[in-house]
């Protein structure tokens, strides 16, 4: 568990660059509870807001700040919001409502041809984790939009519709390549799952993959994909 | 035939994790083949005319592609499993698309990796666009979602077309066109041509290299009837 606890750790150091809002509203009062930015332009008005959602586990979690000091988050387990998920691109907006009794959520995600032209995000709004790979504790993760003076660096995952559905691999700066294939269940996350955290991959995209070794062949197994998709991780 | 398909998935998957991808490249076994390409990169200098493409209407996803020397390949289905695929269809994805001799699409990948963010298609390469329109007697809207007129100041014009995808399984579609007439339809249920998850699958499909149309119905609060997406790489910003 501490490695997943280190790649959260990551995520927070990430957005933790980012202390500051605008094109993010959240709206928080006696009557409704909704949160709602551009993925693109989400840190137009103000470098410290943003936008967030992740595919981890078995749930969906959706978050966002103003960066004037409000912050709203939600999750759900609920396979139809999931779904969603591949649907948030760097062009996409995003709306929670929050449940404040469970912080459940309810998710629409909007594709504008209005949003194709953002007002352009302060660089300090950006953020980026290198790529990771620790192959004897065996996981890996990075975002997908490396810094270009890292061309070392890559990582990603391929699905496929039918045979070995799911291929993950990563490459660190120093060259260190790494790999997991899935076609089934795994203790810790269903096939269905990982799926739909694979789907959701994007340049705004930050992988983590775990793996096991099969005793019975020499096939390194993925039992965890992660995927948070951010405003801040868009290069 | 397994092994075929292993062999070009492996190719595919081999060659991204040694290099990017950068063309649209069409393989034939004989009865079988597949083409592969990405959206944001599928023209290039050397064949500036070269496409991928993928449309989910009613049932059916088509996908075809033609290479820098002109080869063509194309294939349907209406396998459930592959065009489920078809949201994850962005413009830095490889999309790899197997067929058969009947012209059946088998298979599908989609690969997104780093290296692929870095690419792009040249000047000059093949660019369609669809203006928004809105057919009021046929009850028909369209428009590609990056035709909009460029402009220093994007919102003097209210040209748009968008759709919203909601967890509860509602989907709603705007399109306005350059004069600004408007139409507004929302759906939550199959309807005589196209069931609702047909239609769910092609709007959590669109993305900035889709053409998108919907129908809808002449109720004072229109319901979408069916909604057609055509994501190619020539519809691209």
């Amino acid at each position: 568990m501490h490695r997943i606890v280190r790649f959260v750790f990551a995520v927070v150091l990430a957005s933790a660059a980012l202390d500051a809002a605008s094109q993010v509203t959240i709206v928080d009062n006696q009557f409704t509870h909704y949160a709602q930015g551009q993925m693109n332009s989400a840190a137009a008005d103000n470098p410290n807001a943003y936008l967030y959602c992740w595919l981890y586990g078995n749930g969906l979690y959706c978050g966002a700040a103003d960066g004037a000091g409000h912050y709203a988050s939600c999750q759900t387990t609920d396979p139809a919001h999931k779904r969603l998920f591949a649907m948030i691109k760097r062009y996409s907006s995003v709306r929670f409502f929050w449940d404040p009794a469970d912080s459940s959520c309810f998710l629409e995600v909007t594709v504008d041809s209005r949003n194709l032209r953002p007002r352009p995000v302060p660089a300090t709004s950006k953020s980026s984790s290198p790529v990771f790979v620790d192959a004897t504790a065996q996981y890996a993760y990075g975002s997908l939009a490396v810094k270009p003076d890292k061309p070392n660096q890559d990582i990603g995952c391929n699905e496929q519709s039918g045979f070995a559905d799911l291929y993950c691999i990563a490459q660190d700066d120093a060259g260190n390549f790494v790999w997991c294939t899935t076609s089934k269940d795994s203790a810790s996350q269903t096939l269905a799952d990982m799926k739909l955290a694979v789907a959701g991959l994007n340049e705004s995209s930050m992988l983590y993959f775990a793996w096991d070794n099969d005793p019975n062949t020499p096939t390194r197994t993925c039992n965890f994909i992660y995927v948070f998709n951010a405003s801040y991780l868009l290069p | 035939m397994r092994s075929i398909i292993r062999l070009a998935a492996t190719l595919v998957l081999g060659a991204a994790t040694t290099g990017a991808i950068a063309d649209v490249a069409i393989v034939n076994f004989g009865t079988t083949g597949y083409f592969y390409g990405q959206l944001g990169a599928a023209a290039t200098a050397s064949g500036p005319d070269a496409f991928i493409q993928c449309q989910l209407s009613g049932a059916s996803l088509s996908c075809g592609a033609s290479d820098q020397t002109g080869a063509s390949a194309r294939c349907s289905t209406t396998d459930a499993a592959v065009k489920n695929m078809f949201p994850m269809m962005d413009k830095s994805s490889i999309v790899q698309v197997f067929y058969d001799n009947a012209g059946n699409c088998t298979k599908m990948a989609v690969v997104n990796l780093t290296r692929d963010l870095r690419l792009s298609s040249p000047a000059g390469s093949i660019k369609q666009s669809v203006p928004v329109s809105i057919d009021a007697a046929n009850r028909i809207a369209r428009g590609s979602i990056s035709a909009r007129p460029v402009s220093p100041n994007p919102d003097v014009t209210h040209e748009s077309i968008n759709c919203t995808v909601r967890g509860n399984s509602v989907y709603e579609c705007i399109a306005v066109d350059a004069n600004s007439n408007s139409v507004h339809c929302l759906s939550f249920r199959s309807s005589a041509v196209q069931t609702l998850a047909d239609q769910l699958l092609a709007a959590q499909a669109i993305n900035e290299y889709s053409s998108v149309s919907f129908t809808y119905d002449a109720q004072q609060l229109p319901e979408c009837t069916s909604i057609t997406v055509n994501n190619a790489s020539y519809f691209g910003p």
